[in-house]
């Protein structure tokens, strides 16, 4: 604790400890400190630097200690990986009067509303054994709904083919299980549509373009965005001390 | 109440004490506990103002003594503080 409580004084600016140096170390020698007041004394100091330091000073070191917390918290969050695969969609006989879009648009929905069902989704999960603590906690609903929220679709009408695409992606906190997943998800709607092709009696309409690829970084957090928040937060803290200083200044 | 500076000022106002003497006689009277850092954080501060002044010291404890402009900002600071509390407990009485 001596040693730990040696630093925290340390951390006061020397011309603060040439002045009131010893008369604190006498202070903190009568009251035998406990941890509680080691986080006191840091606190204390910090708040003298910052007192005493210059705005040239005290701007850069505020933006790295911005940088630095935000670092922190980025390296330290849960990570998200997402996987994507696209499947294309060849354009389907439109009805009178529909155009292209609403054709597509109509088929999507026909194969994903099958294949991202709730029954289908609850399979996944139990069977993949995702969202472990959902589903300690909750029930197997709570593990459903949040899978719900990390399935993301996107449909992409035709430009000029024939073909529509359709990306589909899933985030996961791992990077193979989300490309597991993205690629079972992929098949599901497959296998729907063969289902759809089958009692239509018409030839399959869907291609896989781009198999679940497997994602090399995490989509979150995205940690340079937020060490350049922090570190603006610092500056931009440092800046608005500095303002006040010079407030004060202009009044005494 | 429990601004420091407020609570090293009364504590001054019976007579000049060191850190810890000023530590011990605010748990006293405010059961409050400033921490070292908190203390000396507000004695640097009313140093800096004028307010307190050093007084001769025997070993390495520093007594500090409220000056005349320390004890008028502390008179007009409880004057106030006594017209909040008078107003509240009249409002209490009647509410």
């Amino acid at each position: 604790m001596r040693r730990l409580m040696r630093f925290a004084v340390g951390l006061y600016p020397a011309a603060w400890r040439a002045r009131y140096g010893q008369e604190f170390e006498a202070l903190l020698e009568d009251i035998g400190p406990c941890r509680r007041d080691v986080w006191n004394v840091v606190k204390g100091a910090l708040k003298m630097q910052m007192l005493t330091w210059s705005s040239w000073k005290l701007v850069p070191a505020l933006g790295v200690a911005g940088a630095l917390i935000a670092g922190v918290a980025a390296f330290t969050m849960h990570t998200e990986y997402e996987s994507t695969c696209v499947i294309g969609v060849r354009q389907v006989p439109e009805a009178p009067g529909e155009g292209p879009r609403v054709a597509i648009a109509q088929r999507t929905a026909d194969l994903f509303t099958k294949a991202l069902s709730r029954e289908s989704l609850a399979k996944i999960v139990a069977d993949e054994r995702l969202y472990p603590r959902e589903a300690e906690k909750g029930t197997l609903e709570d593990a459903v709904a949040r899978m719900q929220r990390d399935v993301r679709l996107a449909a992409f009408p035709p430009t000029g083919g024939p073909t529509a695409a359709i990306m589909l992606s899933f985030r996961y906190p791992d990077a193979r299980t989300a490309q597991h997943v993205t690629g079972m998800l992929m098949r599901h709607a497959i296998v729907e549509n063969s289902r759809w092709d089958q009692a239509s009696q018409t030839p399959s309409q869907v291609e896989i373009l781009d198999a679940a690829s497997m994602p090399a970084e995490p989509i979150f957090p995205n940690r340079p965005f937020m060490i350049l928040v922090g570190l603006t937060a610092g500056l931009l803290l440092a800046l608005a001390i500095a303002g006040a200083r010079q407030l004060r200044r202009g009044h005494a | 109440m429990s601004d420091p500076t407020l609570l090293v000022l009364a504590s001054l106002a019976s007579g000049e004490k060191h850190g810890y003497a000023i530590m011990e006689d605010v748990m006293r009277f405010a059961d409050v506990r400033l921490g070292p850092g908190t203390l000396y954080g507000a004695i640097t501060r009313l140093e800096q103002r004028g307010w307190i002044r050093p007084v001769g010291a025997t070993d390495r404890r520093q007594p500090y003594a409220l000056t005349a402009v320390g004890r008028t900002y502390l008179e007009a600071q409880v004057a106030n503080l006594d017209r909040v509390l008078r107003t509240a407990m009249e409002r209490l009485r009647h509410a």
